[in-house]
């Protein structure tokens, strides 16, 4: 059995921003260190995420995506500007932090 | 269940319940019209003697108009792009708390005991009501208002749904629009129609 593990993108003590700090190539073994910032969108959860894929699969389609997942145009019209905004201010604080 | 009864819009909104709703407004206009109810008002329901045929379908379309315009306007001011048909179909949608609430004045019951109210002599205060008539308007009363209820909050989520404006600006926007399109109308509904 595979155990499907998920990228912790927060700190789970205080919760702050994770970066990377080490990796690994399986082929060669060769291992980077050092504190590489995730990319943007690896700052969204994985529900988030499902909906940014779904979103590019419908070629960008709102129709397409409420009729998939069952909820009305104006809902998933709302989602998607959650979204927005919350990459818009993940992207800011990335910004201000370099 | 909940979610069906007072956030429906998460799954119906647009063209959709636009067709549910225009189909409310139709029972609810014939039921209103065998009733005697007309709906001066936003959120008003008041029982007469008599009204015309098609009094209680124009109360419901200036209604759902002023809503539509005075909502659209403010989500404009506040830099939110609604479509109108969300608007007009969530909006539509809820008259589904009131469709039914004519049948309150059946047999002309409410209005026959608004009459013997108007009627009390102010130096002579006595109630007139048997304690049966009694009995049914404090629960007629009881439903009116948790009908009332479920109205106001089946706007709001409409409102919230296609403004998707969070917080003080949602409260606010709200009530602000709800007290402007509920003069409007009763304006409107009592002067020209």
């Amino acid at each position: 059995m595979t155990v499907q593990k998920i990228l912790p993108v927060t700190c789970p003590s205080c919760s702050g921003r994770m970066k990377v700090q080490r990796l690994h190539c399986n082929n060669c073994d060769t291992s980077i260190e050092g504190a590489f910032e995730l990319p943007v969108l690896n700052h969204l959860n994985a529900e988030e995420l499902d909906f940014v894929l779904q979103f590019v699969k419908t070629s960008g389609s709102i129709k397409d995506i409420s009729s998939q997942l069952g909820f009305s145009y104006p809902t998933v019209r709302n989602m998607l500007d959650d979204l927005i905004k919350k990459i818009t201010q993940t992207e800011k604080e990335l910004k201000a932090k370099k | 269940m909940k979610q069906s009864l007072f956030n429906p819009f998460i799954k119906y909104a647009g063209a959709k319940a636009l067709a549910f709703g225009l189909l409310f407004i139709v029972i609810s206009w014939l039921t209103a019209a065998t009733f005697d109810t007309r709906f001066d008002g936003i959120i008003d329901l008041h029982f007469y003697d008599s009204v015309g045929l098609l009094q209680p379908l124009f109360d419901q379309l200036i209604g759902l108009i002023a809503m539509v315009v005075v909502f659209y306007l403010i989500a404009l001011i506040l830099g939110s792009k609604p479509r109108i048909i969300d608007l007009a179909g969530t909006f539509a949608y809820s008259r589904l708390a009131f469709f039914l609430a004519p049948f309150l004045n059946i047999s002309g019951f409410l209005s026959g005991l608004s009459n013997l109210l108007k009627a009390i002599d102010p130096n002579n205060p006595v109630l007139p009501f048997t304690n049966t008539q009694l009995v049914l308007f404090i629960l007629i009363s009881l439903v009116s208002v948790a009908l009332v209820v479920w109205l106001v909050a089946l706007y709001f989520k409409a409102w919230k749904t296609c403004s998707n404006l969070k917080g003080n600006k949602l409260i606010l926007s709200f009530i602000a629009g709800m007290l402007i399109v509920e003069i409007l109308t009763v304006y409107l509904t009592r002067n020209f129609i």
